[in-house]
């Protein structure tokens, strides 16, 4: 993702679908991340404990689905490109296994107060095809007018 | 004993609109990069969080902490250790988190995060930054969820600011109880 050409305003078009980010997430990724943002529930170590909560079974950190749409954004953005705003809502929970697909497309662009704005529809749509992250972004391009 | 007329608690008014404040340890390398590598793993992370010597060849001129950095996650008092084992020696084996007396019977009393929205103002963390969070509860509402039935909602705002007084993120997170 270093090093990776600019991807400019101009080129970019409203219907457009960026590179999908995808995921086969389980504990090896969980327990690295409860490591990093010390986040160690119960819930997301034992199915029991999951299940007493309603879930089918031990599920991921939901900061760990919000990450992935950020990864989502700086892989396609690479260094020049900036992130303004990232929402999504939790939908469902994401149990070992799950291949989780990151997914965004243009729903506008625009330039405002001398940035050139880009914002997109954002979703995780698991292998079932169900959406369990709908979500906005705003994302600052470079343009080929400011080089 | 009927089902309450309202579950938004007297506790979760009182707080409405109360800031707290935090503030990080200055922020280290070594905690962005342990940040970077959980966050891209198993790929390997970009070296504008890691690697110094390339970082300085990037517009950004040293190293940065990725977007979704939390400085705070190991920001411990002694009263917060104290409540966290007391929830993780509540939470062992299955048992449901006991709700506290007067509380409507929550099955997740400490709340679950269901999403929320970051906004980000261009201003990177930079290893050495010490960063203030200041946070207040904004809105509480009710809803029915199809499994879950009846719930609170609460919306967190929380604003980071740099040493320097520059804004650096503000969140606004979704929290649900049921």
């Amino acid at each position: 993702m270093h090093h990776k050409p600019p991807i400019f305003f101009e080129d970019v078009a409203i219907g457009q679908e960026i590179p999908s980010y995808v995921r086969k997430s389980g504990l090896m990724e969980w327990n690295r991340f409860a490591g990093a943002n010390e986040e160690y529930f119960i819930y997301h170590m034992e199915d029991k404990a999951a299940q007493a909560m309603g879930g089918p079974a031990v599920f991921s950190m939901g900061n760990l689905r919000f990450a992935y749409l950020y990864n989502l954004l700086t892989n396609w953005l690479g260094q020049d490109g900036d992130i303004r705003r990232v929402s999504c809502q939790y939908r469902g929970l994401h149990v070992q296994e799950d291949t989780l697909t990151c997914t965004g497309k243009i729903l506008d662009k625009y330039e405002k107060a001398g940035e050139h704005l880009v914002e997109l529809e954002v979703a995780i749509v698991n292998q079932r095809g169900e959406n369990t992250a709908p979500g906005n972004a705003i994302v600052v391009l470079p343009s080929r007018s400011a080089q | 004993m009927g089902a309450p007329e309202t579950l938004i608690t007297s506790e979760m008014r009182s707080r409405m609109g109360v800031e707290s404040i935090r503030v990080s340890d200055p922020i280290d390398k070594s905690l962005i990069r342990q940040w970077a590598l959980a966050l891209s793993w198993p790929d390997a992370p970009d070296p504008l969080f890691w690697d110094e010597e390339y970082a300085k060849t990037t517009r950004f001129g040293g190293i940065i902490a990725p977007p979704f950095f939390n400085p705070f996650a190991y920001n411990i008092t002694a009263q917060r250790v104290r409540q966290m084992a007391q929830r993780d020696a509540g939470a062992t084996s299955g048992q449901r988190q006991q709700p506290a007396e007067n509380e409507p019977p929550f099955r997740i009393p400490s709340g679950l995060n269901a999403g929320g929205e970051a906004e980000h103002t261009g201003v990177p963390i930079r290893p050495g930054d010490v960063i203030t969070a200041t946070s207040k509860a904004v809105d509480a509402y009710e809803r029915t969820g199809r499994t879950a039935g009846r719930m609170v909602i609460t919306v967190t705002e929380t604003r980071w600011t740099n040493q320097k007084g520059e804004l650096v993120r503000v969140y606004r997170g979704t929290s649900l109880r049921y």
